[in-house]
């Protein structure tokens, strides 16, 4: 009998932590992304390029940030479907999420899409949320404001408020007037050659803007959903950056920023580590042997066919599941108790 | 969360960092009673720090007219309901304080202001609280209002500092400014939201965030700031304070603040330990004079309207020089004030030398009029 109980116990004890941590449920989900090969340019700058639809997409569950404050206890973003491709020289990914908002800053209120690759720097997979002191994190961040700057100027205030009367700037043009700039916060920079930074990263709030940026991109928003393309070279002559190999995988982490959502910082949506394994160049898959890459190497984009990797897990069922389990184990073990004890006395 | 001892509420609380007091602490005393809204200490500071693009909707200093005005507008209002009600037990402040009703995944309660809350910084300027159809008089006069000057409280525990999850927010030991790091900081406005006085502010062009400096440049080398030394109606004071146990009588705010006790602090029960200290309006309310400046606002506007020689002759000073008085003496009806290195910079008779001149002048064989 107190077998029994241990059994119901232990039974008892798994879903009240499963239960529990459910949110690492959703990322525990090993997931792998394949970066295809093709032998020719990538459309960098045309994040809708047809060329992305045969692309064999993820679709990458995403959850709140609960860990350190500001936390997103819900995510704003619940999935993100994300697309690789290389051509043994450039590394790009594009990303695709449902936003019925174009956010890109300009008010005191006002903050702004962006999504950002995580890739860690000593090739294992560090914490996932932004590394730790001696496990370095490289982010590659796409920011909808930085590609406003680029695209329209810095707004000023007569772009927020045209009917506002400011006309007046003593010392206007004088970098020492705006303190950011004059301090060389990259964020102030009013001439952003990429709205993708490349940024480093040793734990939280350690975040730092690298001071050579490798990576560029460019995202396109249609009305309900943005198209962002992030995009580098494998190989960087940085130490700073993480190292892509042809034929090799790498973990990889996304974060997203809904600005309607008031996202920022910390209030993000996030995945967890998921691998991006890189098609041969040669053509024979990654070194591994995975059985998701093609027999015959890298494809012409013609031969590709969309294929669902990792279909997205339904929570729902598995938290009606658990709580199903815990009651059950809670009322058998409760039942087997007083059953044992009952038989006790008796005796 | 590390316990820290905050005197104005008496009592320790809770704050994201241990207690570090910085070697000097930077505060101005505001005389609400002199004041005339004239609102020249903030076109001094506007016309010194934030007159460039994305500074805008910048004040880091302003005046605003209690009841109803607000820069930005319900500022107070909005963390008060927040904050719901607490009571004092004597000096002891019974409530929860910003840091302790920090909501889950956040070191600070706070909030947001609208766009349009920025944009109106002299909104209800000179509305008193109701309308006058009959005369008033002290002890409380009704309809009332009264000018309410605000920059940068430099607090021993900023909530900004405490929001800031980059750490890009940092107090000088030297003199216990609060600065935003420009280099540092990404913008995340979570300064903006944890300043319960609201004065951290996004800069949307450089994309940081900014705040009152305290003139730092200036009190270095011993002057007030801009908006102290810009006041035509003579009602502000800047020096160095002390912990209460350290109050030195010879200097003029340990003096005011904790001597004769005129002179109360912005909001204590927010808990950051605010150091701008107010000597309150004689004729509002007392206890709206009491949500704004705790308890002994009775006891304050007593002295200060029957004040001792001491303190009559510290009111005389201020407003008379550009340097920061440090230490002040009263004697023989005279109020003498010296600077950080112990020298006289000045002294002001109770009393201005009454001459009285005859209505022909002789010399010139004209008559006098009655000008100085």
């Amino acid at each position: 009998m107190r077998f029994v109980i241990a059994i119901l116990g232990v039974l008892f004890a798994v879903a009240v932590v499963v239960t529990v941590g459910r949110g690492s449920l959703v990322s525990a989900a090993q997931t792998d992304l394949r970066s295809v090969y093709i032998d020719s340019e990538i459309p960098i700058g045309d994040p809708e390029s047809a060329l992305w639809d045969d692309v064999p997409s993820v679709q990458v569950p995403l959850s709140g940030q609960a860990i350190t404050s500001p936390v997103s206890i819900n995510s704003a973003i619940d999935t993100v479907t994300a697309r690789s491709l290389h051509n043994g020289n450039w590394i790009a990914f594009q990303f695709e999420w449902e936003d019925d908002t174009k956010d890109v800053g300009g008010r005191v209120s006002d903050f702004r899409d962006s999504v950002a690759i995580q890739l860690p720097l000593g090739g294992n997979e560090p914490f996932v949320c932004m590394g730790f002191a001696d496990a370095a994190v490289n982010i590659l961040h796409w920011r909808a404001d930085f590609q406003r700057d680029i695209e329209d100027g810095v707004p000023n205030i007569n772009d927020i408020f045209p009917n506002a009367a400011a006309n007046i700037y003593p010392g206007e043009g004088d970098v020492a007037f705006s303190t950011g700039l004059a301090a060389g916060n990259p964020l102030s920079a009013t001439d952003k050659p990429s709205p993708v930074e490349d940024l480093e990263a040793t734990g939280f709030g350690t975040l730092e803007t690298q001071l050579h940026s490798d990576v560029t991109g460019w995202g396109a928003w249609d009305g309900d959903k943005w198209k962002v393309v992030i995009a580098r070279r494998l190989e960087t002559p940085d130490v700073h950056d993480a190292q892509l190999e042809s034929g090799k995988q790498m973990p990889v982490a996304f974060a997203l920023w809904d600005g309607d959502n008031r996202d920022v910082d910390g209030r993000k949506s996030v995945s967890a580590w998921l691998n991006v394994k890189l098609d041969n160049v040669a053509g024979t898959g990654v070194s591994d042997g995975d059985a998701q890459q093609p027999s015959d190497g890298g494809l012409s984009p013609a031969d590709l066919r969309p294929t669902e990797i990792v279909e997205k897990i339904e929570l729902s069922a598995l938290i009606i599941a658990e709580f199903a389990a815990i009651i059950l184990a809670g009322v058998l073990a409760v039942a087997g108790y007083f059953f044992y004890r009952g038989r006790r006395v008796t005796q | 969360m590390p316990k820290v001892y905050n005197w104005q509420i008496d009592r320790e609380m809770d704050y994201p960092y241990e207690e570090s007091r910085p070697d000097k602490q930077f505060a101005i005393v505001f005389n609400i009673n002199r004041c005339i809204g004239c609102q020249t200490c903030t076109m001094a500071c506007k016309n010194t720090w934030t007159y460039s693009e994305g500074q805008e909707q910048m004040w880091w200093n302003n005046v605003e007219t209690k009841p109803y005005g607000g820069y930005p507008q319900n500022w107070d209002k909005k963390l008060l309901t927040l904050l719901g009600p607490g009571s004092w037990s004597g000096s002891e402040f019974g409530g929860e304080t910003i840091f302790e009703q920090a909501p889950a995944g956040k070191n600070v309660l706070g909030h947001m202001p609208t766009e349009e809350d920025w944009a109106h910084p002299n909104i209800y300027e000179d509305t008193p609280s109701g309308s006058l159809d009959h005369g008033t008089e002290l002890p409380e006069h009704d309809p009332w209002m009264f000018y309410l000057q605000r920059t940068c409280n430099h607090c021993t525990y900023p909530g900004c500092l405490a929001a800031c999850p980059r750490k890009a927010i940092y107090k000088r030991p030297e003199d216990g400014v609060v600065l935003v790091d420009q280099e540092r900081c990404r913008g995340y406005r979570e300064c903006v939201q944890g300043c319960p006085y609201k004065k951290a502010m996004y800069r949307p062009t450089s994309k940081v965030s900014e705040k009152c400096i305290g003139c730092y440049p200036r009190i270095e080398s011993g002057q007030s700031s801009r908006c102290v030394v810009g006041c035509v109606g003579k009602i502000r004071m800047q020096g160095w304070i002390s912990p209460p146990d350290q109050a030195d009588p010879d200097n003029p705010i340990d003096y005011m603040v904790h001597v004769a006790k005129i002179a109360k602090p912005l909001y204590p029960q927010f808990g950051t330990e605010p150091n701008l200290y107010y000597i309150p309006p004689r004729w509002a309310p007392r206890d709206f004079l009491k949500q704004l400046f705790g308890p002994g606002v009775d006891e304050a506007i007593d002295t200060y309207q029957k004040p001792d020689d001491k303190l009559f002759g510290l009111l005389r000073l201020f407003g008379t020089t550009e340097d920061i008085i440090e230490k002040f003496e009263v004697r023989d009806r005279t109020a003498i004030a010296f600077d950080g290195a112990g020298r006289e910079i000045l002294r002001m008779p109770f009393d201005e030398p009454l001459i009285v001149r005859d209505r022909i002048d002789t010399q010139f064989a004209i008559q006098r009029f009655n000008e100085p």
